[in-house]
């Protein structure tokens, strides 16, 4: 069983949640007997080491693989192996870690698609607000999806989903690639700004630190298994939870640049955990 | 006698983007590279002979081969392609599905109407003179059609939400779906409306060379092919650039030449361009899909 820690705190209503769930390309699964659940509001983050299963879980909640058994239930509905249209349509929205965009069409196409299932004006007025939120894409409407930066891209990817007003956001390492500057710009501000406007977020993220600071709640996933479900600042204290589950320590992170040195000592200090749900709910 | 050459260029050029473009997006949007395509041509052309010697005027006829193009590719696709995919076949054994399609196809059609030849009968109207080229009634039409379904095709592609939502599942068809696209509509709308490409170009074809038999579309794929591969598969505006150069080039070749070198020339360019771009053009389609796949 894995070890949990209590779940009070936790917004009550429960949004997006997968139970016993193995899922397999063949006959060995990748994924076995997972539960998590997604509460409303909330920022849920999966960590784990490479290869634990973590992009196969998402995989199976979004469409495009069909789980060997278990069950995905989305707002009380059960959604198991439900297409990836038909799941969009009910307010999910998804950004996959590769191929986030459509190479071959325009920044502007892009967004467009993000909203197929709404009415036209209503497109308009959604890309709107979405590059008020990335101002970055504004300049690059009638650019290639093949011509833009790592950065770039992973913004119009998120942008794109967010043109259909999705009530969960599952970002799939939305930083892998990016340099660390720009992956605390992504989780610090886009993600929290997200949840704090509404949007339920489920994060896998290989920046597991980062990951926990700004998270709800979080699940350790290893060799296909949940390892633990906890409140995340109480693993943030744990010194043995990096060595065992992350490959490596949860302290500061191996691989920061030189231009993100002076930000560190601010965010390991105090862990700017939740803001989001927890004032919400009373 | 080169403007004339030029005019027969523009005429064949015309023809082949018809049937270029519909075989780019058929492939690109439907994965399914069908090299059936050339017989669903020439059943198409039978279609429109059947219909013009019935007494229907011989353009309703082109009309009704482009209908009967449309659906037999969806058919095809629905009843032959489409269980062989849910059985997990991939490129390849697709490619090895499409050419026995395609025997199948000449022989049944071979069955029906044998070895024969045949002519779609065109009233031969007045001869037009344009910068120094003449043109039949039938080459005008034939440029005609062309030129507005490739402007047609174009606003298509570009203007609305259909159009792109079929250049999104050409390139993606997961990230499609996870737009909200269903994507099985629109691949079933790419054989609907690549299938029009090729029983008009089929039609057309036919017209122009005057008569056709049972092999006729068949061997036309191989300049449909260059044509495509020449601009980028995938890409129609490429098949439309593809179309004209491979046209002018294999006309300005039976000027030169001789008339008999019109295929080797396709095919010259073909393999010409695959050694200087081999990273374009059908090579990084078909990866870019198996990578998405």
């Amino acid at each position: 069983m894995p070890t949990s820690s209590d779940s009070a705190g936790r917004p009550a209503q429960e949004y997006l949640s997968v139970r016993q769930l193995t899922v397999g390309y063949g006959a060995a699964p990748i994924i076995s007997d997972v539960s998590i659940e997604v509460r409303e509001r909330e920022i849920v983050a999966i960590i784990g080491p490479n290869g634990a299963g973590k992009s196969t879980l998402l995989k199976a909640m979004t469409g495009r693989l069909s789980p060997q058994s278990g069950t995905v239930v989305l707002d009380g509905k059960d959604v198991t192996g439900a297409a990836g249209y038909e799941l969009t349509r009910s307010g999910v929205g998804y950004v996959p870690q590769h191929n986030d965009v459509f190479s071959t069409l325009t920044v502007r196409d892009n967004l467009e698609m993000g909203g197929y299932l709404l009415p036209k004006a209503e497109v308009e007025h959604r890309i709107g607000y979405v590059l008020d939120t990335f101002p970055i894409l504004k300049p690059l409407l009638k650019r290639s999806g093949k011509l833009l930066s790592g950065g770039e891209r992973k913004l119009l990817g998120i942008g794109r989903c967010l043109v259909s007003s999705p009530k969960i956001l599952i970002l799939d390492e939305p930083t892998a690639a990016l340099s660390p500057s720009l992956a605390r710009t992504i989780l610090e501000d886009h993600v929290t700004a997200l949840a704090r406007a509404g949007t339920t977020v489920l994060l896998v993220e290989q920046r597991a630190r980062q990951a926990m600071e700004i998270s709800n709640w979080c699940y350790v996933l290893v060799a296909g298994r949940v390892e633990l479900s906890s409140e995340p600042r109480s693993l943030l204290s744990r010194p043995d939870v990096g060595e065992l589950y992350l490959g490596r320590p949860a302290g500061p992170e191996p691989d920061r640049g030189p231009d993100s040195v002076a930000g560190d000592g601010s965010t390991d200090g105090g862990a700017a955990v939740p803001q989001v749900a927890a004032g919400d709910e009373s | 006698m080169f403007l004339q050459t030029v005019g027969f260029g523009i005429v064949t050029a015309s023809i082949l983007a018809l049937a270029a473009v519909g075989f780019t997006v058929q492939f690109s949007v439907t994965n399914i590279l069908n090299l059936a395509y050339g017989d669903v041509m020439t059943a198409s052309a039978f279609v429109a002979y059947v219909s013009a010697t019935a007494g229907l005027n011989p353009w309703i006829g082109m009309i009704t081969g482009g209908i009967f193009g449309s659906l037999f590719s969806y058919l095809l696709n629905r009843f032959v392609y489409t269980p062989f995919i849910r059985r997990g076949s991939k490129l390849f054994v697709m490619i090895i599905v499409t050419i026995s399609m395609s025997l199948i196809l000449q022989n049944v059609m071979q069955i029906i109407w044998g070895p024969n030849f045949f002519t779609v009968p065109i009233p031969a109207g007045s001869s037009v003179r344009f910068l120094g080229m003449i043109f039949t009634t039938s080459q005008i039409v034939i440029i005609a059609v062309a030129v507005a379904a490739m402007l047609g095709l174009h606003s298509l592609l570009t203007f609305t939400k259909l159009g792109k939502a079929m250049r999104a599942t050409a390139t993606d068809p997961e990230l499609a779906r996870n737009c909200g696209i269903r994507t099985k509509r629109i691949t079933d709308l790419a054989w609907l409306l690549s299938g029009l490409l090729c029983g008009l170009g089929g039609v057309a074809l036919v017209i122009d060379l005057g008569s056709f038999q049972s092999t006729t579309g068949g061997e036309f794929l191989v300049p449909i092919i260059a044509a495509a591969i020449l601009g980028g598969v995938g890409q129609p505006y490429g098949a439309m650039l593809g179309a004209l150069v491979i046209g002018m080039a294999t006309e300005m070749a039976a000027l030169v030449i001789n008339p008999e070198y019109k295929e080797v020339v396709a095919f010259g360019l073909l393999i010409v361009m695959l050694l200087i771009r081999p990273q374009g053009l059908l090579a990084e389609v078909a990866s870019q899909k198996e990578v998405a796949a």
